[in-house]
């Protein structure tokens, strides 16, 4: 009983940090270029309000709030998916080349997805929402955990000036690796206690670290970073005079 | 089966990663000033002569002695972002996450004396954090405008 109280708690704090980074993001004029952003939190506001109704209406054990819930999971990962290509639209944006490659990578990305999907529908088409969509969110999941890391290795390589861009792919990639570790987790050990704790508390806890981490770049990290200093460390100075003591 | 082992251990291991990714540009966030000096020497702060040692002399590293020195420093400064010119006397959640950062890189550094291996880009990376915890309570003094009141009136509106 206490298990699901902290979710709730965990899972509504993560909703009121969605809401208020929509707030905030709106607010401060920042909608037109962190537009995908704003994409991504009103439609995850929008499922939210949509699973709340059909919950509300139907009730949990309902197949109607089934088949919203997975329906909507998928809008979601998609949803996540056009913003993994758009931080990569960004990140390529002073070299049209490589976006170019980047492009053909995520539409080959997404061709073999939709390959995948199409071969596990037909082998078990009759359990659609329950087998199914647990082993494609978690392969949806895991491929946009693995683009992001590309992503973020990629900004790395090409030295991106844009420092923001760096920490809201780190947001992303807690979002991602922590669900897919989770549902990796729970096909792992058949849905037991583990599971249990795992949906209870780690999920909410990735959700809302990944709306921190989007707070503190939106707020605090400016978009174009300072050039490094040189290789002399300003602590040198005061080190040069204290280490006689050694 | 394997497949999904292979996505736990590697989401896992991605995970880690992306949250050292984060405390690691935390700290590349640079001060206008070397806000972090006037701390060091009020409070006789070891990090940066350990950081001056491990960087510039080729000598075998005093591990045990590092190991304090850094320790010391670290709870003073973890006082003082929590006490000083912090009118909450909360740590914000960056610092909180960089509190939790310095001890996972502690233990980090414990394991690989263990094993024997390179302490110095640990003990490095410990002083960097010092020094970013030096830098927000240096820049936090400097912007608390505390008027014209003497250090009496300040401690008997605490």
């Amino acid at each position: 009983m206490s298990g699901i109280i902290a979710s709730d708690v965990l899972s509504y704090a993560g909703y009121i940090l969605e809401a208020g980074l929509l707030v905030y993001l709106l607010a401060r004029g920042h909608a037109k270029r962190l537009w995908e952003l704003v994409f991504y939190l009103t439609l995850s506001l929008g499922v939210i309000t949509a699973r709340s109704y059909t919950l509300h209406q139907y009730g949990l054990a309902s197949t109607q709030y089934g088949s919203c819930y997975w329906t909507t999971d998928l809008l979601l990962v998609l949803a996540a998916f056009v913003l993994v290509i758009s931080f990569f639209r960004r990140a390529c944006s002073e070299n049209p080349e490589m976006w170019q490659h980047v492009r053909f990578l995520l539409g080959t990305v997404l061709v073999a997805i939709a390959g995948i999907s199409y071969f596990s529908l037909a082998s078990h088409g009759d359990r659609f929402f329950s087998y199914f969509i647990v082993e494609f969110s978690q392969n949806l999941y895991f491929a946009s955990l693995v683009l992001t890391t590309l992503l973020y290795l990629m900004t790395l390589k090409m030295e991106v000036s844009d420092e923001r861009l760096g920490m809201l792919v780190c947001g992303l990639g807690i979002e991602f690796a922590g669900p897919a570790a989770g549902l990796a987790l729970i096909y792992l050990n058949g849905g037991n206690e583990i599971a249990r704790l795992v949906g209870f508390y780690f999920v909410p806890l990735c959700d809302a670290g990944m709306i921190l981490t989007w707070f503190y770049a939106v707020s605090r990290v400016p978009e174009t970073a300072k050039v490094p200093r040189g290789s002399v460390q300003p602590g040198r100075v005061l080190a040069e005079e204290s280490i006689s003591r050694f | 089966m394997v497949l999904a082992g292979l996505i736990l251990t590697l989401s896992v291991a991605m995970l880690f990663f992306y949250l050292q990714a984060i405390c690691l540009r935390i700290l590349r966030r640079e001060f206008d000033h070397d806000y972090f000096l006037p701390i060091v020497n009020a409070n006789r702060l070891e990090f940066p002569a350990v950081r001056k040692a491990v960087e510039e002399f080729d000598a075998p590293i005093d591990y045990a002695r590092f190991c304090m020195m850094l320790n010391c420093d670290f709870l003073a400064l973890r006082y003082l972002l929590k006490n000083a010119a912090n009118e909450k006397r909360r740590y914000s959640p960056q610092d909180r996450l960089l509190i939790l950062y310095f001890r996972m890189t502690f233990l980090a550094l414990s394991v690989r004396h263990l094993l024997r291996l390179d302490v110095k880009a640990s003990i490095l990376r410990l002083a960097a954090i010092l020094q970013f915890f030096g830098n927000v309570i240096g820049l936090r003094v400097t912007s608390t405008r505390f008027q014209d009141i003497s250090a009496s009136d300040y401690l008997l509106t605490l």
